[in-house]
């Protein structure tokens, strides 16, 4: 079955007398990919099981391919939902497991074997179906969850976390076989995740939700190179914060701080695929810089830039180095603020050292946001 | 060494008192009556005459006693599991409160008790026939007494399915919540998934509740004593009618071997389900 689009309008829901949802509306194209992404707490896996027909709603409406099932009970949904424990069923076998939605459906027993098979086929798990799901490893019984939920062919596959409990390796093969499978059947689906790379790598769009309201939405690159808040910043990774005083003007700004050597302007991103400073709240006075460790360079302190007119300089000292596998990250000292730095090899602690930001990895944002976000942060 | 000894000492000394009166209350009383159920007293020889007596005597009430336990208990199951499944599945909330804070009842009310309830409710001119009968639902010609076999099958179920729905509603309430949500995604209504995602589950709880409320009504004795004490009745009924109208212990003792081979047949289930999830890895 093709995926259906999904519509959500005003939708509020309630734990008792606690507001989780602040009136979501969404739109996602039938047979596309969305990754809604958050900490814990702000709300995610419940849209989730309002989707699925889990939490009731107390206002608002759920569109389906344009039938409105808000009232629906779980069961009469039609969707697919992968568990984040995968809640298998303990005293089924593999096979009986994925061809319990077809049971239900009424499908003879040839037509759920032959399904069966298919789906089992699918994920990679032909020569499983007598096995108990009991004694299977997590990425095993992970497939067998993805191919139950596939089995039905259902319009749309709603993921909660479903990577979470496995390690690294597995992780990350799983999230390419996700994907293309996805890609290959056309199911809009719908990925419940707090991990931002599993969210950028998997997904068409990202919705990211903050204390149940939506704080971006966009694609991958859209959230990751252009948030629109200092929270999407910091929670895409970019927590390298350094104070400013910026000054807006045809089409740039101009940046001064006592960490930077005189005034540095620089020009905004458009919007029409020039690159440039992101600043959406351009208000001249105080703003914060925010920028992630892998987007500046280092370089021996001297060997100046000074002529590049699209990046921002300053001059710091080396504090600490630790090693990340590809890269190390370095804390560098500069003024009275420090920043995490990634470098293709190991400065020593001590060594004075310049630092280098494009243009278009900086993030600006008022002060005032700014510090709303901190505090919320805790 | 000398720890190890001193450890096993103390576990001696704190499981002799268990064990003591395990062995003077239990098992001396119980393997002096099933010897004496193969004595005949008066010629001091062994025989297999009180079985004989018993069975001619009282086959009636041997097959009477199985079947009401039998139908007791298959319909404490099914009204346990019924219960248990509206507390786990029910979605209106305040059925559910009202539900948890009533089925509890009946079990602390005792046997003897329970029976003179049924005595007032089930019997002709009882409660339950008044009931019926200013509703218009009977009239009072057509009012039975339902003190009989059915009366003593009531009272069981009403005494023990609270007893299997406290155990079975806790073991649902440690099953995983998503496992019952993973089926009504997929589809499956609510009773289905009680009966084929629930229930299998905690089939092993379901089980032992139901071998134990076997076990137990098989000893009752004031509930068809009270409900009913004519023929045919339970073998309780018939062992205390020995003992206390003829003194004769021999054929008591053999109607009490017999109900104990009735109850280990149970019994050897109960053990052997017990062995199977012990050393099964699930």
């Amino acid at each position: 079955m093709p995926g259906l689009p999904v519509e959500l309008e005003a939708v509020d829901t309630y734990y008792g007398d606690l507001r989780i949802l602040k009136s979501i509306s969404l739109s996602i194209a039938g047979g596309e990919f969305t990754a809604l992404l958050g900490a814990s707490g702000c709300g995610k896996t419940t849209l989730l099981r309002a989707l699925a027909g889990f939490v009731p709603l107390r206002k608002g409406r759920i569109l389906i391919g344009g039938n409105d099932i808000s009232d629906l009970p779980p069961e009469k949904r039609g969707m697919a939902m992968m568990f984040q424990s995968y809640a298998l069923w303990p005293h089924m076998n593999v096979a009986r497991n994925i061809g319990y939605g077809l049971v239900l459906r009424r499908l003879n027993r040839k037509a759920v074997k032959r399904r069966v098979d298919e789906v089992m086929e699918l994920v990679g798990l032909e020569g499983f179906g007598e096995r108990r799901v009991t004694e299977l490893s997590g990425g095993q019984r992970q497939r067998v969850a993805l191919a139950r939920a596939l089995a039905i062919n259902p319009p749309i596959l709603l993921l909660d976390e479903p990577l979470s409990n496995l390690d690294a390796r597995i992780r990350h093969n799983m999230r390419l076989e996700i994907r293309s499978l996805q890609k290959r059947l056309g199911i809009t689906t719908i990925l419940v995740t707090h991990d931002q790379e599993e969210a950028l790598s998997m997904a068409d769009r990202v919705i990211i939700l903050d204390q149940g309201e939506i704080a971006q939405t966009g694609t991958p690159e859209d959230v990751y190179h252009r948030p629109v808040s200092p929270f999407v910043a910091h929670f895409v990774g970019a927590d390298n914060s350094l104070p400013v005083h910026a000054q807006f003007a045809n089409g740039t700004v101009t940046l001064s701080a006592p960490e930077l050597d005189g005034e540095t302007r620089l020009p905004l991103a458009d919007g029409n695929g020039n690159e440039g400073v992101n600043a959406p709240n351009p208000i001249d006075g105080p703003m914060v810089a925010l920028f992630h460790s892998e987007a500046a360079t280092l370089s021996a302190s001297g060997r100046s830039h000074r002529a590049e007119e699209s990046c921002l300089l300053a001059n710091g000292t080396v504090s600490q180095s630790s090693y990340l596998g590809k890269v190390y990250r370095h804390g560098v000292a500069i003024g009275a603020h420090e920043f995490l730095i990634d470098h293709h090899r190991r400065l020593k602690t001590g060594d004075d050292v310049q630092l280098r930001i494009e243009a278009a990895a900086l993030n600006l944002f008022p002060k005032s946001e700014s510090s709303a976000t901190a505090t919320q942060r805790g | 060494m000398k720890t190890v000894d001193r450890q096993g000492l103390a576990a001696i000394v704190l499981m002799m008192p268990a064990l003591v009166t395990l062995c003077v209350l239990f098992l001396y009383p119980l393997g002096y009556s099933l010897l004496w159920a193969f004595r005949n007293e008066e010629q001091d020889t062994w025989t297999l005459a009180n079985f004989a007596k018993s069975f001619d005597f009282y086959s009636t009430d041997i097959i009477f006693t199985v079947l009401i336990v039998t139908v007791s208990t298959v319909l404490i199951g099914v009204c346990s599991i019924l219960i248990a499944g509206y507390l786990a599945l029910g979605e209106n909330r305040v059925a559910v409160l009202i539900l948890r804070w009533l089925y509890r009842w009946p079990l602390f009310i005792p046997f003897i008790v329970a029976g003179q309830l049924m005595r007032t409710f089930l019997a002709k001119n009882g409660m339950m026939n008044n009931i019926l009968v200013s509703g218009g639902v009977i009239e009072p010609l057509q009012a039975v007494s339902f003190l009989d076999w059915r009366g003593i099958v009531v009272t069981f179920v009403w005494k023990q399915t609270p007893f299997v729905t406290l155990l079975l509603a806790g073991a649902i309430a440690t099953l995983d919540r998503s496992t019952i949500e993973a089926a009504r995604n997929l589809g499956a209504r609510r009773f289905r998934v009680l009966l084929e995602i629930v229930v299998p589950q905690v089939s092993t709880t379901l089980m032992v509740g139901l071998i134990l409320s076997y076990v137990l009504m098989m000893s009752v004795l004031s509930v068809p004593l009270m409900i009913n004490a004519q023929s045919p009745t339970m073998i309780t009924v018939d062992m205390a009618w020995r003992i206390n109208s003829y003194g004769d212990y021999e054929v008591a003792n053999a109607l009490g071997f017999i109900s104990y081979a009735m109850t280990a047949v149970v019994a050897w289930i109960y053990l052997r389900q017990g062995i199977r999830q012990d050393g099964s890895p699930t």
